[in-house]
Parts: C-alpha cells; sequence; structure tokens
C-alpha cells in the first residue's frame, strides 16, 4: 500500500475513533487532536484490525503528527 | 482557573500532594506563553501549560508553603525527558534552595483531559531509612492517603494536613492519571470489538457486573496508565495494556498484576508491589499510583 493512500485510511480511522475533523497529515497528535493514551492503544487496536499488522504502542505514541504516524504503520507492513 | 490541593506529610518530612485545576484556556486549539518561568518561556500548547501549573502547584503544597507562588514557580521547571516523564529543574535562587531540594528528591506525575489537569508530588529526604518490608497494614494505609488525596482535590477542595508512620524512601514512582468516561462510553457502545485488546478478561468480566461498565473501565484505565507512570518509561515493546490488570477497583482495594515485559520493567526498576486508589468526579475517572520497593 503506498503511503499515500494509507496515510488517507489512517485519516478516516483517526476521524471516526476520536470524533475529531479536517485531520490533515499534518495534524499534530497531542496538540491539535489532544489524544491521550487511551486514544492511541484504540487507534493501536484499530491498525491491527485494518492493515493485519500489530504497530507497537511505543512507536505511535511517538508520532508527533498522524503523517510520521503513517510513517510507522508503513515501517511495519 | 481553579486550584485544588492536597497533601499529607510523611513524619512531617516527607509528603505526598496532589493538585488539580479546571482550565479554561486547555479549550482545543487554545496556546498561551508565559514569562514567568511556568512553561520555561516557550510557546507551549495549553495542555502542557496547565500539566506545568498543576506540578508547580502540588510542589508548593507539599513544601508546606514557605513561599508563595509567585516567589517560587519562576524558579522551577517542569522538564519532560524523552519518555515524556516529567521532573522538577530548580533554577539558582530558588527560594526553597536548589541543594535541599536535591536531597528531597522529588517525584511528579502529570495527566490531563480537558479541562482538568492533574499533578501529584512525592518528597523524600535522602536521608532518611528505606521502608524495610511491605506490609498490608502499610499499603492500606498509603492506598487510603491516595484515596483521601484524590477525593480532596476532586471534589473538596480543601487541603488537609496528617502524619503517617511508613517513609517515603520505599516510593520509586509515582503516577496519576484522569480520563473522561465518555472516552470509555464510546468504545463499549461503539467499539467493543476492540476492548479485548484494552483490558483483561477479568478485568472486563468485573466491568460487566459494575453498574457502568464506561465508568468501571474509564477508572481500570486511569489506574493502569497511573501505574505505568511510575515506571517512568516508554512502553515495551512486547508489551501493552494487557501486561498491566488491576482488578477490584469497585470495591477499592485495587490489586494490581504485571505480566511480561512489563514485570520485567517493574523488576528493572526495583519495584515490586504498588499502592493505586481510584476515584470518579464527575464524568471523569482518576487514579494515582505508587510504586513501591
Amino acid at each position: 500500500m503506498e503511503q499515500q493512500e494509507l496515510t488517507a485510511k489512517l485519516i478516516e480511522m483517526i476521524e471516526s475513533a476520536w470524533k475529531a475533523s479536517n485531520v490533515t497529515a499534518d495534524s499534530r497528535i497531542q496538540e491539535d487532536l489532544h489524544a491521550k493514551s487511551l486514544d492511541i492503544f484504540k487507534l493501536a487496536m484499530l491498525i491491527e484490525k485494518a492493515f493485519g499488522t500489530k504497530v507497537p504502542v511505543k512507536q505511535l505514541m511517538g508520532a508527533g503528527t498522524v503523517g510520521d504516524m503513517a510513517s510507522v504503520i508503513v515501517g511495519c507492513l | 482557573m481553579t486550584d485544588r490541593v492536597g497533601v499529607r506529610f510523611f513524619e512531617g518530612q516527607a509528603a505526598v500532594s496532589m493538585a488539580v485545576l479546571r482550565d479554561p484556556a486547555s479549550a482545543p486549539g487554545a496556546c498561551e506563553v508565559t514569562g514567568d518561568g511556568s512553561t520555561d518561556g516557550t510557546r507551549v500548547c495549553a495542555r502542557r501549560t496547565a500539566t506545568t501549573l498543576a506540578g508547580k502547584a502540588a510542589l508548593l503544597a507539599a513544601m508546606g508553603s514557605p513561599c508563595s507562588a509567585a516567589e517560587l514557580y519562576p524558579y522551577v521547571e517542569v522538564r519532560r525527558d524523552h519518555y515524556g516523564a516529567p521532573q522538577f529543574v530548580f533554577k539558582p535562587g530558588c527560594p526553597l534552595g536548589a541543594p535541599g531540594m536535591a536531597t528531597m528528591r522529588p517525584r511528579l506525575s502529570l495527566s490531563h483531559d480537558a479541562p482538568y489537569a492533574l499533578a501529584c508530588t512525592v518528597l523524600a529526604e535522602g536521608s532518611r531509612p528505606h521502608l524495610s518490608s511491605g506490609s498490608p497494614g502499610q499499603d492500606e494505609g498509603l492506598a487510603t492517603v491516595l484515596r483521601e488525596l484524590l477525593a480532596v482535590v476532586l471534589c473538596t477542595g480543601e487541603a488537609r494536613r496528617a502524619f503517617l508512620d511508613v517513609y517515603a524512601q520505599a516510593v520509586r514512582g509515582v503516577g496519576v492519571d484522569i480520563v473522561a468516561i465518555g472516552r470509555l462510553s464510546t468504545l463499549v457502545e461503539a467499539r467493543a470489538d476492540v476492548l479485548p485488546g484494552l483490558f483483561t478478561p477479568a478485568e472486563r468480566a468485573e466491568a460487566g457486573s459494575a453498574p457502568c461498565a464506561a465508568t468501571y473501565l474509564a477508572k481500570v484505565f486511569a489506574a493502569k496508565e497511573a501505574v505505568f507512570k511510575t515506571l517512568q518509561s516508554a512502553w515495551p515493546d512486547d508489551s501493552d495494556l494487557l501486561g498491566i490488570e488491576v482488578l477490584g477497583v469497585a470495591d477499592a482495594t485495587v490489586q494490581v498484576t504485571l505480566g511480561g515485559g512489563m514485570a520485567a520493567l517493574a523488576r528493572s526498576r526495583g519495584v515490586d508491589r504498588f499502592v493505586v486508589a481510584v476515584a470518579q468526579h464527575q464524568t471523569y475517572g482518576a487514579a494515582a499510583a505508587l510504586a513501591l520497593r
């Protein structure tokens, strides 16, 4: 899966799971989306279901933006 | 902004304290800059500002208020290490005396879920002896303290003081967490399929018999997060939320069991047990944890 395609899917998942809107690849996980660790854990579960791969929570928590998070997932596929 | 602080003193020299701020500036998108040192003089998000100020309020309370906030705050910074774990840094000229503060080894934990910022500090004088061994009585005493402090800072807003017959040197770490119950409600109602990845079968079974599963799970999650924060580490690669099992939240005798990488992490930190207290304030679940040796 191309990173651009994966990013679009990730944005869709974040908007649905975190009840957020106008999310972009540049959206910052904490500052803009106000995600807590619970949200990251929830997203990790959804990513595993959607992409069939387990992404370490530590790496997701280290992502500054949605784009960074997409890169982490690509690296695990 | 509402300040609520609670503090307990151990033998009059070491203390555990909590502070909560209800901060309207923490609304989504709000940012502020302060030049008084309370945010290290940099532009930070409101969330960080709120937790930093909560940490300083807790520190001030734990010190027994020998000076005012205006005198202390400019000389104290709250810095996060590369894991995001917060710690106090004291600048030259600190009215409490930087060398003296170093021997007190202040420990700090912060949490935020708008509009609340929650902080807990434990101060221990370095020269005092270690708690030799854990006993149920002592652990229950600590849990009671945490529970009362949570109640104080979240519900009554009154500062209280008391003495305990335990030493704070046994405290290897402190952790707090606050989470809106609504975050769990959406999971329980719409994405129950992910719950097995977040909560163990025993935790889900207990939640199932609670009056409100989302409220119960919010407390459990806050307790898990608080326990993890006591270890001041990144999440181990081979561990997740299932590596921390929290049971007994309903009857306030919280039991914590670690598994896999999380148990190894705790051992590496010299931690052999935890005391945890949970509380509910309106639509928020909160927890405080102490890691002990």
